[in-house]
Parts: structure tokens; sequence; C-alpha cells
């Protein structure tokens, strides 16, 4: 790998946004075929570094040399045309518009004929891009209609299709399922085979050893280290990400578990997706959900909240049957709940920070004029702030203009706000770093400990494993198995979740 | 050394840049304020000057309802129509019953309020585009306007009516001071209730603001009530400004509330409301105007000459964000 041929590299790359040096002096070189991880915090400016390349923001300073030249690529546009492209943190296609226009989009020209696109040749094309690649994916789908996870994959599919040289995927796999990830890993492998560059971000340390040949990490906006893949541990990417030794799990705490507060009882759902799904969740139990993508766990929650109808099944809450109609009603009897869509059904883009953090809590804080207490808020906001240590410049910035990892946080401010009796937590922890990862088990230990009783669900065996005290397992809809924490065994649960 | 200096210079220009761009309502009126004072003396009068007030206040009333329902993502093409359909309204129940005329007050501020929610039933409950409903609604309005009135003004109002289009407390006219409070209203709704950040939540994402516990069509029906009692108020205004009721009037009016509430800074698209900034848009709307008459400027031209500097605003206002994003690309080269 080391003799391969110099492809890209950065120097020097600075960039200040009002109130951060998103960038200072970072580093970057990329070579002819070889999988490059970059790592670091929430906010060490990982995706700013691409976006720079991409030329969605200018450096204040720095050289790109692209193929032994000089660059600045001035749009997206610009750095696609010389073999750059890029799959971004957060998705960037049309909800209302399907796969293989997406996969298109900006290149309908080649199957345009005298001024009139030949669709069903467009979607020929999509189709063969996806088969070729192994996405059992329809091009005809509308986005809106599926789910992040395929969603993720029409990304790569586009991304691929442009035959680039270098392809950047900012946090793939953190919406995708185990069997997807595996897709994702030999669509890599091939590319590379070919020539094809890949830069690859993520916040799981174990995929990053494995699949990548050299990996870069970053601090604050700068260049601390690179390394070849194989000469590093877990620990040294560890020390390298947040500057000093810890544990990359946060050891669940010991909770007493109480009385049934919540059961659901043969839950099913008109769009047939959760399938009499009956379970009982106790105070301070932290209650995980395993299983594949697309197996009903974040359906289920979502009838349970009130976002989807139910078209049968029993809610008790504190042994009273209970009807929950709308989130709002969910709310009123004191559950919350960190979607798994982060982009459509958790963050107002438009709105501050703070805002987005009190949407949810609002109504105890306002007076009986209706007016907002503001002081209180901005009091509860920056301890939530301090305690999940988010990364913001202000707490009046938009939420748009945060760190991927930080608006997840934020967003789990705003349902801790709430103080909820039941918290529901679909993917969790998904783009967030080691260190603040450790954090949240923590908080989130901390709150069963006060007898907060909890739901989990996580695409990570590890991470429900390691907090739950309890585990689910689905499949297509149903509840397939149930382990203790001390009977749960990895091998057992993944046998359960793939049916085998 | 150098490097610093240029960093703070830098910064001060993106912050300045900011500013003005924030606040480009403020600063297009004070420019348009210099040269209309530099083009007549007489400008600065203070007769002038609250004659501009005075002839705004209509208008300035409806925007603010306006701003509401662009903040909350909505459109609403109907209320020019509504507005010109509870001026005849009023003017009937004033002059035709016996009613008090605080009592025809009240019934006109609920019609405005039921024309309002009208439009949010029928986008919610068939989940149509505002746009459309709001524009079919508006041909409603205009048809009970030309059957109530038979297409002709309404005079003999009592003078209580007239009172509140053109009376004073003080120095100050009633309209201005109507104005003034519906602008302060409307600005602590926003800035300082739940409601405003329910409204600016719904705006910014519906589906998000459903998942965190917002009533969404709640919220909908109050938006477009309060947009239908500021129209009611707006109405009595205007009406009560003419001592009479045209049937015409109000038509094109929710044109310019558009473009004064974009000028002052509430965008298309929801997610942002600024009241303030729309009492400025229509205070520039209304300034043109005003120049326009000093200049003696015939009125056919006066109407080309706001559609320009309207269609100059909103593409300054489509402009902005760019300018400011190229400022930083830019960055200190
Ligand atoms: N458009 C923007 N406006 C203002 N600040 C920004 C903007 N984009 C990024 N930042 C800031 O720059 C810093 C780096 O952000 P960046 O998104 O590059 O982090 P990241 O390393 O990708 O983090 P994550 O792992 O959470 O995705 C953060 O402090 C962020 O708040
Ligand atoms: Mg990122």
């Amino acid at each position: 790998m080391d003799q391969n041929p110099v492809l890209l590299e950065m120097r020097d790359i600075t960039k200040r946004f009002p109130g951060v040096k998103a960038l200072d002096h970072a580093q970057l070189t990329i070579r002819k075929g070889e999988v490059h991880a970059i790592v670091g915090e929430n906010g060490a400016g990982k995706s700013t570094l691409m976006k720079l390349l991409l030329g969605l923001y200018a450096p204040d300073e720095g050289t790109i040399i692209w193929k032994g030249q000089t660059v600045r690529f001035r749009s997206p546009h610009d750095a696609i045309s010389n073999g750059i492209s890029m799959i971004h943190q957060e998705t960037s296609l049309m909800p209302t518009t399907s796969v293989s226009e997406n996969i298109w989009v900006g290149r309908e020209n080649k199957f345009t004929h005298f001024g009139i696109l030949n669709v069903r040749e467009r979607d020929r094309a999509a189709q063969e891009v996806l088969d070729s690649l192994g996405i059992a994916i329809s091009p005809k789908t509308l986005i809106k209609n599926q789910s992040v996870a395929q969603n993720q994959l029409v990304e790569v599919a586009r991304a691929v299709s442009y035959n680039s040289d270098l392809i950047i995927m900012d946090e793939p796999t953190s919406a995708l399922a185990e069997a997807d990830i595996q897709l994702l890993y030999k669509i890599i492998r091939d590319l590379t085979a070919k020539g094809v560059s890949i830069i690859f971000i993520s916040h799981k340390l174990e995929e990053v050893l494995t699949i990548s040949d050299r990996v870069t990490a970053m601090r604050d906006g700068r260049y601390i280290a690179t390394a070849e893949a194989k000469n590093c541990t877990q620990d040294d990417l560890i020390k390298w990400i947040v500057g000093r030794d810890m544990d990359a799990m946060f050891p669940k705490e010991e909770a007493e578990i109480g009385d049934v507060i919540l059961q659901v009882k043969n839950l099913s759902t008109l769009n047939k997706m959760v399938r009499d799904v009956s379970f009982q969740l106790r105070k301070g139990e932290i209650l995980g959900f395993a299983g594949l993508v697309g197996a009903g766990r974040t359906e289920t929650m979502r009838a349970l909240f009130g976002i989807d109808p139910l078209e049968t099944g029993e809610v008790i809450l504190d042994g009273r049957k209970i009807k929950i109609k709308s989130p709002k009603q969910a709310i009123h009897y004191g559950f919350s709940m960190v979607t798994e869509d982060r982009l459509r059904l958790g963050i107002f883009s438009k709105l501050q920070v703070k805002q987005n953090m009190s949407i949810v809590y609002l109504r105890d804080i306002t007076g009986p004029g209706g007016t907002v207490d503001r002081k209180e808020e901005e009091r509860n906001c920056l301890e939530m702030r301090d305690k999940l240590s988010i990364k913001v410049s202000s707490l009046k910035q938009p939420i748009s203009g945060l760190s991927g990892g930080n608006q997840q946080k934020a967003i789990i401010a705003r349902w801790l706000l709430a103080k909820p009796r039941i918290l529901i937590l679909d993917e969790p922890t998904r783009g967030i770093d080691v260190g603040a990862k450790a954090e949240i088990h923590h908080q989130i230990s901390l709150l069963a400990k006060q007898g907060m009783a909890i739901i989990m669900i996580s695409s990570e065996l590890q991470e429900v494993m390691g907090m739950s005290d309890r585990i689910m397992v689905m499949r297509e809809g149903r509840i397939v198995g149930e382990f203790l924490r001390d009977e749960a065994d990895s091998e057992q649960i993944m046998k359960k979740a793939f049916g085998s | 050394m150098n490097n610093e200096k240029n960093q703070t210079n830098y910064q001060m220009k993106q912050n300045a840049i900011e500013i003005l761009m924030n606040n480009k309502a403020l600063f297009i009126l004070l420019v348009l304020v210099v040269f209309a004072s530099v083009l007549s003396p007489k400008f600065l009068l203070p007769r002038n000057i609250i004659n501009i007030l005075k002839q705004v206040a209509a208008a300035t009333i409806m925007g603010m309802g306006y701003s509401l329902i662009l903040g909350s993502g909505h459109m609403d093409l109907s209320v020019g129509y509504l507005l010109g359909m509870l001026g005849i309204i009023a003017a009937k129940l004033d002059t035709q019953t016996s009613l008090p005329f605080a009592v025809v007050v009240l019934l006109v501020i609920l019609i405005g309020a039921l024309g309002g929610m009208a439009n949010a039933f029928f986008v919610g409950v068939f989940s149509l585009p505002a746009f459309v409903v709001t524009l079919a609604m508006g041909q409603i309005f205009k048809g009970i306007n030309y059957v109530v009135s038979n297409t002709s003004a309404i005079s003999g109002l009592c003078a209580s009516f007239t009172y509140i289009g053109q009376g004073n407390i003080g120095i100050v006219p009633v309209p201005v001071l109507l104005s003034v409070a519906v602008t302060l209203i409307i600005s602590i709704t926003v800035y300082r209730t739940a409601f405003g950040r329910h409204l600016l939540a719904v705006g910014s994402n519906s589906d998000a603001a459903r998942a965190s516990g917002l009533n969404v069509s709640n919220i909908r029906y109050k938006v477009y009530c309060l947009m239908g009692i500021c129209v009611a108020v707006a109405a009595l205004v205007l009406t009560g400004r003419a001592a009479s009721a045209q049937p015409q009037s109000g038509q094109g009016m929710e044109m310019d509330a558009i473009a004064a509430v974009v000028i002052g800074g509430t965008p298309l698209g929801g997610g942002h409301c600024k009241p303030e900034g729309t009492f400025f848009g229509c205070l520039i709307v209304g300034l043109i105007n005003n120049i326009l008459n000093l200049m003696s400027v015939n009125s056919n031209w006066q109407l080309v000459a706001k559609g320009a500097i309207i269609l100059f605003a909103i593409i300054l206002d489509a402009q902005s964000e760019k300018i400011l994003e190229r400022q930083r690309l830019k960055g200190l080269k």
C-alpha cells in the first residue's frame, strides 16, 4: 500500500465558522486504491474537511492537491466531474421522488433523446447499478416510502455510479444493519480492487480497523496521527480521539428493578410491520430490543408512541388500560421517545439549538399568560449541554450548524428535559463518538437507577447486551426470543434474529 | 501578527455583513427616508410622517397575521378578498341594523376568525395545499362580498366607525395606535409564548412537530384564526378611513402583504418569523407610494414602479443567504 501513488493531499487546512474554528491546520493524504478511515469526536471537523474537499465550503487557509495538481473545487458538481463523489452523513435524497430519479439526478442527459427523457431507460440503468452492487431495491420506489437504511444504500449506489476515483463515505454504516454492512464492505472491497480510493468516516472503531488500510485521527479540528490499521489497536484510536485512555464501554450500574409499569399486549399495526407483539417493562429496568433493521422494532415503538395507528392491541400503564392515539397523548402519559430518523422526525433545522431542546417540555415552563420562562429555559438547556457535553458555539445558533453527533445529543436532551417515566430510545447513540457514547450510557444507567423504565433499540448488539437487563429479539414483526442479562449470548441472539 | 489582524478585519467585515443582511428592512427604510427627504423638504414634516403611518396601518395589521402564516409554513391568498368582504359586511351591519357599533365590531372579528378557520379546515381535513384552498376561498369571499353589496359602495357610516379610521387620541391617529398595538401583540406571541415556538416548529418540520407532541392541526387553526382576526381589524380600519365600504377594496393586498413580510425578513417556507421586520416592510411599501406621490408620478406608472421595487426586495432576500454564504466561501482571500 505504501508504494501506491498519492491521489489526494490536503495540507494545513483551516476553516472558521462564526464562533468556532472547525478546522485548524488539518491534513490528510490519500493513496490510490486504499480505504482510509477518519476518526474523531463529534465536532472534530471530519465532515467539514470533506465538505471543503467537495467544494461545499472554501477553506480559509490551506492547499488541496488532487492528482498532483493544486485545486479548489467550486461546487460538488465540479468535484464530481473531477472524480470525487460523496455519501453525506445526512441524507441528501429528495423524499417525493423515486430511487432511480435520485441516482441519476443531474445526469438525465444520458437518457434524454431529442429533449425527451426516457424514463424507462433511466430506470433500467438504475436497476443495473443496483443489481451490480447486490442491492435489493426497486428503482421505482419513492424515497419517502423507504427506511433510513434503504435510503443509505441508495446513496451508496448513487456515489458508486459516478465511477469516481475517490468516494467519501461519511458514517455510511450508522444507519445500516449487520447484513447491509457486510454488503457495503463487499462493495468497498470490489471498488478498491479496481483502484478506487475510499474515505471512510465512522465512530465504530472495530469496523474502522476491519475495513480500512490506514486511519487518520482528528481532534478539535487538528490532525493528530495517521497509521496503518493493522498496526493499531482500538485503544490506540481511543487515545488519539479523546486525548486520554478510557474504556470504550461504560459498565452498566446495578439498578433496583421495581414493579411492572407498562404492559403491551398483542400489538399489531395496520401496515403489518408489527404482529402480535407483547412485552412488559418494569421500573428501573432497561429493556433492549435486538434484531435486524426492518424487524419491526422501530415500528413497534412508533405505534406505542402514537406516531402510527394501531390495528389491535392493548397498552396497560400502571395497571390501567390506556389508548395512545398521538405522540401528544403519549407524552402526557409520561413517555419520551428519541426517534431513529433524526432528519424527518427529530430536528427543526431552522430553529435554534435551545429551541430544539425545549420544544417538548416547554409547557412545563410556560406561565399562565402563555409566555415562556426564558431564564429557566436557558438554565435547563445549559445544564443539559454540560451533562451531555454538546459542542455548540452558542445555544442560539441554528441546530443545522451542529455536527451530526451533536445534533443527536441535542435531541436526547430534548426528551430528557421532558422528565419521562418511560423513555424509549431508538438507536440513541447513532453517530455519537466513543467518549460521548460512554457518557450517554452512563446517563441512561443513572436514569434507570432513579427508577425510570427504559426501552432501548440498537443495531449494535454489543450495546444492547451491555446496557440491557433483558433483551427481546424481533424478526419479521414478531418477538422471537427473550433473554435475561446473564443468559444473553450474542450467537444465540443473532440466530434468533436471522431465524436460523 | 499580520494574520491576526487580517482575521479580526475579516470577522468584523463578516459581522457587518450579517447585521446588514439580518436587518435589511431597516436599512432599506433608512435609505428611502434619506432619499425622500432630499427629494422633498416636505417629507420630514410631522404631518407627512403621520400620514404615511396612517396609510400603512391597515396593511401593517394584515401583515402581522401574514407573518404568522408564513412562519408556520403556510400561505393565504384569500386575505385580500376576505378584507373586502368584511368591510362590506361591517358597513352593511352598521348602516342597516340597529346593532350597537361594538357588537358590529365583535361580529366582524368573529366572521374574520371563522373565515380564516375555514381555510384551515379545508387544508387540514382534506390535506390540500393551502395555496389552492385559499385561492378558491378567496373567490367565495369575493362572491359573498358582491352578493351582499350588490357591487356598490356603502356609505353613511356611524361616527364611531369613522373614528377607527380617522380619529386621533392626542396627536396619534387611532389606526396608527392600532397597528402598533397589533405589532406588539404579535411580536410577543412569536418571541415569548409557547404558541409562538410551536408555530415555528410546525413551520420548520411538521412531522417532527407531531412527534414532539404538538397538535399540528390545532396550531394551524389558531394561526389561520389569528390571520382572520387581523384581517377583520384591518378591514375596520380601512373602511373607517374611507368612511365608506368599497366592494373592490382589499383586492391585491395579499401580494402587498407577502412582499412586506418577506422584505421584513420572514422568508417563504416557514420556520422563521419576524413581526417587527414586517412593520418596517409595510413602511417601505408605504414610503415608496409616498415618494412616488411626492414626485407626482402618474398613478399607473406608480404601480409599475412599486412592482419593480417589490421584485427587487424579494430578489435581494433570496440572494442574501447566498451573499452570506459567498462571503463565507471567500474566506480570507
Ligand atoms: N454550517 C456550519 N455553521 C456553523 N458551524 C458549523 C457548520 N458546520 C460545522 N460547524 C461546526 O464545525 C465543527 C465541526 O463540525 P463537523 O460537522 O465537521 O464535525 P464532525 O467531525 O463531522 O462530527 P460528527 O462526528 O458529529 O459528525 C463543529 O463545532 C460544528 O458545530
Ligand atoms: Mg460529521
